[in-house]
């Protein structure tokens, strides 16, 4: 009873496809009550498969899997699911043909909510302009708003989202961001998955890196930074040149990267050396320090990039 | 039943705002009534084009008396229509021209070899009538009589064997392909049996006199009107379930509804219950338009509607089957396209199949529309019950049985 106090836990799954293709290859991860869990990986690392197993819609090859502390291979597990999980699957619509309000008054009536909850969600998710507007006819952002509207309709203590943004331009890919951190801070537990670096990174308490059907990394996007990262780096701008080569003398020769010196830090100490000594050498000086982000965790763990599109590069 | 009312509701909504969807399954089924029941619900007799050559005319130009008599009394017979051909002009030119492919040539001096062939026919009579007395009544007649009776028969017989011993001869030119063409033959026969005694001067001693049913009124719209109606609940039921899976297995919202507390058989039943009420629907508009317009026999009786019903369940099943099935939208479609459209058509639910060839018959006893329509006809016209057992049995038999075998490839789907 050890997975009560989690709300998803897998445990050495496997999946594999006709005998062949092995989409989870060993998956073990805990995701605490509460907070936003990012799992990042390029198309085909087997995100979705691990969403899938979690929400009840593939049996796993081996291995365990548990929702709300219960078991998902369970009857009993699969009615928690059902009753007490949201999702938006990866790709999925809804009804072309019926209002915002009348489909969340649908998923309110198979769920059992009274219509006030359809209300609650049009207010909170700003849909009120949109309620009566047929779903077919709305943007791919509003679509999405809808769909979490009606993944939230059942008052879900958990909620999966797979990759909720992806296929959204920019702006609209921000608003779902928004109403993300309003779940955050609603208590909501968060499930998401995604191949943006930069969406992990901004709404994530932790994140899991996912690559060939295994979990290569695990932890805060600090700590993963940290772990993985590799240097920090301080880029200094606005020097003469003869401070700037005296600065070079003291600290080192710097990369010319533009019209920026560029230093490496291994650690936060060597970072404040390199600062205080540029600043008291020429306080006009323009000083950025930049930590490594999960695109260069990602890059150091298994030597590639993800594209935009969730390719690899 | 919560759920699955909630679910009917979306999935009716949705057809009710599809114009479309709307079109095809109820305001078409009533332009085809009405179209059906106009063209083929005409109750006047039916007549056949046919074209009459003459080329029997005066040296002036105009046709001769009696070919003139014999064109116009066949087309008094108010079966064939007279379409007079130029005896000029190129009979197959003709044909071509007014889509006529049938004709009958009145050959030149059809007049005068008709005028002595009837007055050999009356002298034939007379000789014949004469002979017919002497044998049978000779011996009571006085001899004085019957001596000049002989005489009489003898000058006959003489002035006969000089008459023209022939027949008159008019062509009748048919397509061999022509379906009509043996009973426009039939009625030209007919024309000229009649006609033949006139000639004589004799007047017909049997009179057929015809006389209407006085029960069991029935119009080509009552058999119109329950084909179309169950050749729309097998369209409906097939293409309004079918598709609609594929498309919303490809958006991948039967996944995200398989993920809620909707259990697959509260789905099905949302399904099943629209397909049901529009299946009702119909029948009751289809049978309120058909009442207004054309007066059928057709009632929607309880039996009626019952076998309507369950032809809905049976042909929702079989696009359940067909949606669980196949997995794409597009192979979805075109299967459901090649069972409906051909089972329409084969299933004797549009026209008669008295007049099909025999393939077609034996083809029609395998479809299961041809049951449903033959079943409906037989409760809603007659309120009999027994012919429509089988469509009944095949109904209640079978969609428990495709309903089985769909949700347990859609479940299996939806669970892995």
């Amino acid at each position: 009873m050890g997975n009560k106090g989690y709300a998803v836990v897998a445990e050495d799954l496997v999946k594999v496809y006709g005998n062949r293709i092995r989409a989870l290859d060993g998956v073990s991860l805990q995701v605490r009550r509460g907070e936003v869990f990012a799992l990042l990986g390029p198309n085909g690392a087997g995100k979705t498969t691990l969403v899938e197993i979690f929400l009840t819609l593939r049996r796993p090859t081996s291995g365990r899997a548990y929702v709300l502390g219960e078991d998902v291979l369970d009857k009993k597990g699969r009615s928690v699911v059902r009753e007490r999980v949201g999702a938006i699957l990866q790709e999925s619509e809804s009804f072309e043909l019926l209002t915002v309000r009348e489909t969340l008054r649908l998923y309110g009536r198979i769920y059992g909510a009274d219509a006030k909850r359809a209300e609650e969600l049009i207010e909170l998710l700003d849909l009120r302009d949109h309620a009566d507007r047929l779903y077919g006819k709305l943007s791919g952002g509003l679509r999405r708003r809808v769909l979490l509207a009606a993944a939230l309709i059942n008052d879900p203590e958990l909620v999966f989202l797979d990759e909720p943004t992806t296929g959204l331009d920019p702006a609209s890919r921000r608003e779902v961001w928004g109403l993300l951190r309003r779940m955050r801070r609603e208590g909501v537990t968060v499930f998401l998955t995604t191949h943006y670096m930069e969406e992990a990174e901004a709404l994530s308490d932790r994140v899991g890196i996912i690559v060939n059907g295994k979990i290569v990394a695990v932890g805060s996007p600090r700590e993963l930074a940290e772990r993985y990262g590799g240097a920090k780096t301080v880029r200094v701008s606005g020097l003469r040149p003869e401070v700037a080569e005296e600065l070079q003398r003291e600290l080192g020769e710097a990369r010319v990267d533009g019209d920026e010196l560029v230093w490496t830090a291994s650690d936060r100490s060597e970072v404040n050396r390199i600062v205080q000594t540029v600043i008291a050498a020429s306080p006009e000086a323009m000083v950025s320090v930049r930590n490594p982000g999960l695109e260069e965790v990602f890059l150091r763990l298994t030597g590639r990039r993800i594209t935009e599109e969730g390719g690899i590069a | 039943m919560r759920r699955a009312l909630a679910f009917s509701s979306a999935v009716a909504r949705r057809w009710m705002r599809s114009k479309s969807a709307l079109f095809w399954t109820m305001v078409f089924p009533l332009m085809l009534l009405l179209i059906f029941g106009a063209v083929f619900g005409e109750t006047r007799a039916q007549t056949y084009p046919l074209l009459v050559v003459n080329e029997d005319l005066y040296p002036s130009g105009p046709p001769t008396k009696l070919s003139w008599i014999f064109i116009n009394t066949l087309n008094s017979t108010g079966v064939i229509e007279v379409h007079q051909v130029d005896p000029g002009q190129n009979l197959e030119e003709a044909m071509r021209s007014k889509g006529i492919y049938r004709a009958l040539v009145i050959h030149r001096g059809f007049e005068e070899e008709l005028t002595k062939v009837s007055v050999a026919g009356r002298v034939d009579v007379m000789v014949s009538t004469l002979e017919y007395v002497l044998a049978n009544f000779g011996n009571r007649t006085s001899p004085e009589i019957r001596s000049q009776m002989e005489s009489a028969l003898s000058a006959l017989k003489a002035f006969r064997a000089n008459l023209s011993p022939g027949t008159v001869e008019v062509t009748y030119v048919r397509d061999p392909n022509d379906r009509a063409s043996s009973a426009v033959e039939g009625v030209i026969r007919s024309f000229l049996a009649a006609f033949n005694l006139r000639v004589l001067g004799a007047k017909e001693s049997v009179m057929l006199s015809p006389a209407d049913l006085g029960f069991r009124r029935t119009m080509p719209i009552d058999y119109y009107l329950p084909g179309i109606l169950m050749a729309f609940v097998m369209t409906n039921g097939v293409l309004g379930v079918a598709p609609p899976l594929a498309e919303w297995r490809k958006s991948r919202q039967l996944k995200r509804l398989a993920i809620t507390p909707l259990k697959l058989s509260e789905l099905l039943t949302g399904f099943m219950l629209v397909q049901v009420l529009m299946s009702s629907v119909l029948a009751v508009l289809l049978v309120a338009v058909g009442w207004a317009v054309f007066r059928p026999s057709f009632t929607l009786n309880p039996y009626a509607l019952a076998l309507t019903v369950v032809a809905s369940l049976f042909f929702t099943s079989l696009g359940l089957l067909i949606g669980s099935a196949l997995k794409e939208l597009e192979a979805v479609v075109a299967a459901s396209n090649v069972i409906v459209f051909p089972m329409m058509f084969l299933s004797g639910a549009f026209w008669p199949l008295e007049f099909a060839p025999p393939i077609m018959r034996a083809i029609a006893g395998f479809t299961p529309l041809y049951y449903f329509a033959e079943g409906l006809r037989s409760v809603g016209i007659y309120g009999e019950l027994g012919p429509s057992l089988t469509a009944f049995a095949i109904g209640l038999v079978a969609s428990p049985v495709l309903l089985f075998v769909g949700s347990s490839l859609l479940e299996r789907e939806l669970a892995e």
